[in-house]
Formats: structure tokens, sequence, C-alpha cells
């Protein structure tokens, strides 16, 4: 270090730093992005998140995202020694005592002092809206020919063309300036003077007619001794969304709620979602009762039909419910079967299908079926992080059925 | 900034170097800038006025931004180690807040210029950190934005992994690694050769195999930009930038704790000082400011600025004023005192973090700071469990701490052979038994990932887990393996 000149030398800068500022914009919109990319891959946990099941559209959530920090060599968090120090929070009388729990996993970054060790996840808000809006990128209804479309005629009003007349109110001034313009211009000497006999212009509206379509989904739920709260939650979250998506396409869906064990019943949704198990099982009865439901309630020519099972695929009536599955085919424009089961508890009787899948009886059955109908769809749920694949077997894209057909 | 605003600070920042210089700092010249709250979130995002484009830096941003409008952290300063030294003061500030801020801007900049371990920072690397961006904007033009970014996530994935000392070493040649495996072995000539041979020990016959690399290298992103045969040269460009910022950092993150701490000594310092002039009322604004600065905890973390500031005070007050102390062996000394700055000067030239706390981190102190260790109990598979305050008697808290200082928590993982089996396969080596925590799997997987797409054929990582030796081999830039060998 320099010893003998001890003077300290400065400078103020004066000039404005307004200009500099926004330098990091295109990196923010990068970083949202990644966000939202990463988002999209972690549906499947925040599909079957209970607090976003059970929201409104509005409710801005806020998401864990898993995934989008830089990787890394570091050591694993869950196996090192840390080291903190004490604030209010954690201290008690003084010293932060041996044992104190400082926190649990996953509340960390909720704390306002510091952030839990390792935690790489990130929280985005987002509304459930938003999320849909991702989801729905990804699904999309079978391409069926819709019904209903001479039934019900919605209006609403665009405002897509411009007049001569009209309410002042509708004033389109922008377009009276130029039209004055235009007319001065012609006469020789450009200004703008409005002549209001010819220069004024007034948007108008036209009435834009929407086909009002309505769909129907008939939840079917199998509540025979072997289900349980385990599988009342996954049919509850599929559901929850299959809803959520069918309101995007239709204006007004409807939902009937069957359950089922040697007998079939129409229930109100809180006793569907929290009926639980006994006694054995029938499944044709609900397919029975749907089809009542249909004749009665819901015609095939101007509703849309969506009905769907959900059993842990040990049945008595098999046959049976292939030969009215085939009958719900007619009136439908979609029929699926959701196998509820517990992975690692498979046991002897259950067939593997033609591409690997192991399906219990009457999974297995419906894979020989209706393997080549594109309208009967399938799809197994062990785990809340089924639902999202679930769904998205379901409701594939269009192109995506051909690929793989 | 208005004249008389200008004129103002330019006053205080005059008063406060002539008592800083009074005190004994050497402060190198400052250059002020005072910004809006914007402009301070992007420094702080980048480091540096001018830097390359990267989304973790709009990461980063973000995260400033949400601390600040959340109210949990608030930046009032930041200070780039440069020539002369930029300082950026927060336009919101009080008076009384600036005056504090250029007082602690003081101390960081006598500390740059004190300490050994910036002796070798490159003080224009603001100016190279322009003329990166601006290459690598240039760069973007010409191969696309997404070439460059997935570049980018790699190096910076990296970034850790380079050779702080590179300064400060030379570097063996390849022609002397060459010369060195070429000669032939040494034949006894000495009359003392027989000594290396009592214990019956054949002389070591050099491995005449050419190695790439000679040696095993810790410099990763080094090696990689050198050595592999798939980079365009853009991509080597874009990895030796990146090298030369985070050598450049290195000081810094060593030095944390240290240099928050020495800045807060000397702020307090300063403002007290009866030529600084303070009325009563700025002063109590002032005591208030300083003592949330240094008080609380981080609840996970340490206070870099607390526990730096009452470690220097202790250090002060321990060669000022001496009390009976016991050495390593357990005698009874006294020093002979009125050596309090001399020995913090002393310690601030030649320490970084793990030693001064080493060193200089008491019992007295650990309890005084509140400081603890604590540990993950529960599932670690399912991540569901809680963090734990663990019983360490207070010397293991103090190695575990410097250790944890020591490594800035990167693994020691170096390029052990960059023609492994003779297939240009890439092995790479974790030394467990030095780091003695495990890598975390999830993270090295995607790690390896990305170093697959700078090598372009497998790499392989060897580690322990759990007593176990595992090699984690990336064959295809996706999927790791994980074997045990």
């Amino acid at each position: 270090m320099n010893e003998k000149d001890t003077t300290f030398r400065f400078f103020i800068n004066a000039e404005p730093w307004d200009l500099h500022s926004g330098r990091a914009r295109r990196d923010i919109a990068r970083h949202d992005q990644r966000v939202r990319e990463t988002l999209r891959g972690n549906l499947s946990d925040i599909v079957s998140n209970e607090d976003i099941v059970t929201s409104d559209g509005q409710k801005i959530i806020r998401v864990p995202i898993r995934g989008l920090e830089l990787p890394r060599f570091r050591f694993d968090p869950y196996d090192e020694k840390h080291y903190g120090q004490g604030n209010e929070g954690t201290k008690d009388n003084g010293q932060t005592q041996p044992g104190t729990i400082l926190g649990k996993t996953g509340e960390g970054s909720g704390n306002q002092a510091g952030h839990e060790p390792g935690t790489d996840v990130y929280e985005a808000e987002f509304t459930v809206d938003d999320i849909l809006e991702m989801m729905f990128e990804d699904l999309a209804l079978p391409d069926i020919e819709e019904r209903g479309r001479d039934q019900l005629v919605k209006s609403s009003l665009e405002y897509t063309t411009v007049r001569k007349t009209g309410p002042w109110a509708n004033l389109d001034s922008r377009r009276t300036l130029i039209e004055a313009y235009k007319r001065n211009a012609k006469m020789g000497k450009p200004g703008w003077d409005i002549d209001e006999t010819q220069d004024l212009r007034f948007k108008s509206w036209e009435e834009k007619l929407d086909p009002q379509t309505n769909a129907v989904i008939f939840a079917m739920r199998d509540v025979s001794g072997s289900m349980g709260d385990h599988e009342a939650y996954l049919a509850r979250t599929f559901f929850t969304w299959m809803v959520r998506f069918l309101r995007k396409q239709y204006s007004g869906v409807d939902i009937a709620f069957i359950t089922c064990h040697t007998e079939a019943q129409e229930v109100d949704e809180q006793t569907f979602f929290h009926l639980s198990g006994s006694g054995g099982t029938r499944m044709g009865s609900a397919y029975q009762k749907a089809l009542e439901i249909i004749d009665n309630r819901y015609n095939p020519s101007s509703w849309n039909i969506y009905p769907y099972l959900f059993s842990d695929g040990y049945n008595w009536d098999d046959e049976a419910c292939v030969l009215l599955v085939k009958k719900l085919l007619d009136v439908s424009n979609q029929v699926g079967y959701g196998e509820v089961n517990h992975y690692g508890h498979w046991d002897g009787d259950h067939s593997f299908g033609q591409d690997g899948q192991s399906w219990a009886p009457l999974g297995a059955l419906y894979d020989r079926t209706f393997r080549s109908d594109e309208r009967f769809v399938m799809s197994q749920f062990g785990a809340k992080e089924d639902v999202w694949p679930g769904l998205k077997q379901f409701l594939r894209k269009r192109h995506e059925v051909l690929a793989t057909a | 900034m208005r004249a008389e605003d200008k004129a103002q600070l330019e006053d205080v920042a005059g008063v406060m170097g002539e008592v800083a210089g009074q005190l004994g700092l050497q402060p190198p010249a400052v250059s002020f800038d005072v910004v809006p709250a914007e402009v301070m979130y992007e420094i702080a995002a980048y480091h540096f006025p001018d830097r390359f484009p990267h989304w973790t830096h709009g990461q980063s941003y973000h995260r400033q931004k949400t601390g600040y409008d959340h109210g949990l952290q608030r930046i009032y300063e930041l200070v780039v180690n440069t020539e002369p030294c930029h300082a950026y003061l927060m336009e919101t500030n009080s008076l009384t807040s600036q005056k504090l801020v250029i007082a602690h801007v003081l101390g960081h900049a006598d500390f740059f210029r004190r300490n050994v371990f910036f002796s070798k920072s490159n003080r224009f690397m603001h100016t190279a950190a322009a003329a990166h961006a601006e290459a690598i904007n240039k760069i973007e033009k010409e191969h696309g934005l997404e070439k460059v970014e997935q570049t980018l996530d790699a190096a910076l994935a990296l970034a850790m992994h380079v050779d702080p000392a590179r300064e400060f070493f030379r570097q063996k040649s390849m022609a002397e690694y060459e010369e060195e495996r070429l000669r032939p072995p040494d034949e006894p000539t000495m009359d003392y050769d027989d000594i290396w041979f009592m214990q019956g020990k054949p002389r070591k016959t050099p491995d005449r195999r050419r190695k790439i690399p000679p040696e095993p290298e810790r410099d990763l992103l080094r090696f990689l930009g050198e050595s592999s045969s798939i980079l365009d040269e853009w991509q080597r460009d874009v990895l030796a930038m990146v090298g030369e910022e985070y050598r450049y950092f290195y000081p810094n993150m060593r030095t944390k704790i240290m240099n928050e701490g020495y800045a807060a000594f000397w702020h307090e310092r300063i403002m007290e000082h009866p030529n600084t002039r303070l009325s009563p009322d700025e002063l109590i604004e002032f005591q208030q400011m300083h003592s949330s600065v240094i008080s609380q905890g981080h609840t996970f973390a340490l206070n870099p600025y607390g526990v730096g500031y009452k470690v220097w005070k202790d250090i002060e007050k321990r060669w000022e004023e001496p009390e009976e102390e016991k050495t390593w062996y357990g005698e009874s000394t006294k020093r002979a005192g009125g050596e309090g700055l001399k020995k913090v000067f002393e310690v601030a030239a030649d320490y970084r973090d793990s030693e001064f706390l080493r060193l200089f981190l008491t019992e007295p102190l650990v309890e005084e700071l509140d400081l603890y260790e604590y540990k993950f109990e529960g599932d670690k598979q399912k991540r569901q469990g809680n963090w734990v305050v663990q019983q360490a008697p207070w010397e293991e808290l103090r190695d575990g701490l410097a250790n944890h200082l020591m490594g800035l928590e990167v693994p020691a993982i170096a390029v052990v052979d960059g023609d492994f089996e003779g297939r240009n396969e890439l092995l790479l080596s974790h030394d467990a038994g030095s780091d003695l925590v495990p890598l975390d799997f999830d993270y090295a997987r995607r790690t390896l990932g990305l170093i697959h797409s700078l090598w372009g054929k497998p790499v392989h990582l060897d580690t322990i887990k759990d007593d176990k030796h595992l090699r984690l081999t990336c064959n295809d830039g996706k999927a790791v393996d994980v074997k045990p060998f």
C-alpha cells in the first residue's frame, strides 16, 4: 500500500441513471418464460395439489417450482451440517438450545429471516386460471361431432364495423379526423377542419351468434369394500379438473354423480366424494343408471356426454359391462375407465394388455375389446402424480392420438 | 441529482475520508453514484453495471426485488473492487443513511486494498465484464440465443470450479510436463541414495503414459474449454470469460464475513468520531441502523455483518487491553497490550473467513452471537422432516464452520482422465475423503448432463456415498446411471 498519500480521493457522479434502468428486462422476461416452462413440467404435482383442486379460478396461489435452479455440484443438504445464528424467532431465554426445531422442510422459504438449506424451490404466483391455461395447451377434446349446435344461441356484441351515423358516445375520433384530413387534402388545403355532415365516423357493433353447447359428465365411482379415501381423492382430483376443462369448452356443463357397489344410485357431490366403501361390486349397475339418466334428462342429440368410471377393476359382471359400454359409446362423445390401484399390491389375476401394461380383470377385458375404438379411453391411477398423465391420456390432442394409433 | 445534493454528498465524503485517514485507513479512490432502486437491483443482480445477459440474472433481480418489496431486505449500498472503487448508493437513503453508507464503503475499499486475497484481482474487471457482454451479444447475433444460452447454462453450472489461485501460482507448461514424463529415471549417484531404499521400496518409475490432463485438474471450466474436441471457438471464449469473472468473485466470497464485519467496525468508528460532527439526533438514528444491521441472525444462516463485526471488536479488545488467556497448551499468558488496531490491520491483510473464524472465534463469542449447528432430521428420501439444532461442543462448531467456509460449499471435484479407457471419455473424481459429505445426486445428474453437452462423449463421476464407491455415468447427455465400482 502507498504509505505516503493518505488523502482520500473520490468522485460523486451526478449523471442521471434512469436511462440505464431496464437493461435487466430481457433476462427477467427469459426467466419468467423458464418459470412457465418448468411449471408445465411440474403440472403433475400441481394438478394433484389439494389447495388448487379446491380453490376457485381467481385465487392467487403460490406454486412451488422445482428444477428451475441452474444445477451445480453441491453437497446433499439433507446429509450435511449447517450453521445458523439465532434471532428472536429461535431464541429461548437468550440461547438457542440443542433440539430446537428451526423449521419443517418446505416451510423455510416462508420464513422471513432466511431460507432453509438446499431449497431450490422457487415460488411463483399464479391464479388457478393461469394454470388451467397452461394445462389446456396440452389437452384437447376428442375430435367428435359436437351435438346441440342448433339448440341454443347465445349472443354477444362486438364492435367490428364503422358507420356514418350513430350515438355520440360511439364517435370514433381517430377515423373522423382522418376523414376530415383526407377531405381537406382533396380540396387542396390540408388541415383538420371537420365537416360534421361528411366526416363523422361512429363505431358500430354486430351481434355475434355463438352456438351454445352443453355437456354432461357422468362421474361414476366404485364404492365397494376395496375402495377407500385415497381412491376417492384420486377420483375427486380427476373429476375436478375434468369439469374445469369441459367448462372451458362448453357453455354449460352438468355433472351427474353415481356411486355403485352392487347397486348404483345417483348422489350429490358431497356423498360422492366422501362415501367409503362397503359391499360387493357390480359395475354394470352404474352404467345402467347412467343410461337411464340419459334417457330421462340428457337427450344425446343435444348433449355431449362423457361417462367416466373409476374402479379397482375387480367386478362380478365384466361381460355385462362390455355390452353396456358399447351402448354408452353409441350415445357418448367419449367413455372413460380409470383403474385405481395401489402399486405394489398387484395380485395373481392381473393380466397384461397388448402394450405390456398390467390391468385388473375388468381393465384387461376393456383393453382387449375397445383397443381400436379411440372414443374409449382408459388409464391407471395409483398415486396423486398419475392424475395429470391420466388426464392427458383421456384428453389427448388429435395429432397425438393419430401418432400413437 | 440536484446540484445542492451533490455538494452536500461531496462535503460528507470529504469529512468521512479525512476521519478515516486519521483512524489509519487508506482507502483507494472511490467513485460514488447515487442510483434509483431499480438500478440498484440490477447492479446487485449483475454485480457490474454492464455484464453478459443470462436468465439467472433475471432470477437474481427478481429475488432482490421481492425481498425488497416484502420488506425482508434492503440494499443500502454496493461496492465493486475496481480502480477506482465504484460505490452505488440508494437514492432513497436519508442523509444519515448516506453518511453511514459512505463510512461503510470506506471500510470495504480499505479492505480490498489491504487483503492479500484481492492482491491479484483484475481491478478493471468492470471494463472486462462490459467487453464480455459486448462479445456475447455479438455471438448471440451470429449463433442464436438458444445455443448461447445452453453454453452459458453449462458454463455457469461449473463456474465455481475454477482455480482461484491461478493468478498466484505459475502453471507448468505442457512442455515441462512432457519433459518430466520423458526424462529417464535417475540413476543412483549420491552417497545417500541408499537411505531411500532402506525399507526395500523400489524406486518409483514415473508413469510413461502421456496423460490428459497431466495432473488432476480442479479447474473444470478451463479443462473443458481447452481440451474438449467438440466445442466451437466461440464456446471456448464463453467458458474463458465466465471463468475469468468467477475467479474475480472468489476473493469476495472467501472474505464475506471479514469484509462486512470490517466495514461495520469502521463505519461505527468513523460515525462516532468527534470530527464527523453528527448531531445528537443523527447519532441516535445511526445507532439504531447500526444495531439493526449487526444484531440479528438469519436462523438458517449467519449474519455476516454481525458475526464479522463482533469478532473484529473482540480482536481489537484482546490486543488492546488484554486479559489473561490460556494458550493452546493450557498455559496462562498475557499480551503486552496497546496493539488493538495494529492487530486488526494485520488480520485484515492476511486472512480469509475460514482462518479468521478458526483463530479468532472464541467460546464467549459463540454464545453471544448465538451460533449453532443444525441438521436435517427425518425422511431423507421424501425430504420430510425438521431442521434441528444439534448439540455440539463450541470448538467442534468453530472448526466445522471454518471448514464450511474454506470450501465455499463447492465439492472437490477434479478431472482425472480426459481419455478414459482410451475412448476419449471424461472421468471426474469427487474427493469424498476430504469433503466427508456426499454429493446431492439429483443435482450431480443434471450437472453431468451439462458437462456432457460440452464434452460430447460419456462423462463419469466417481464418488462415495454411505461408504460405497459409486460411479455416475452420463452416456447421452440425458440419463445418468449409478453403479458401484
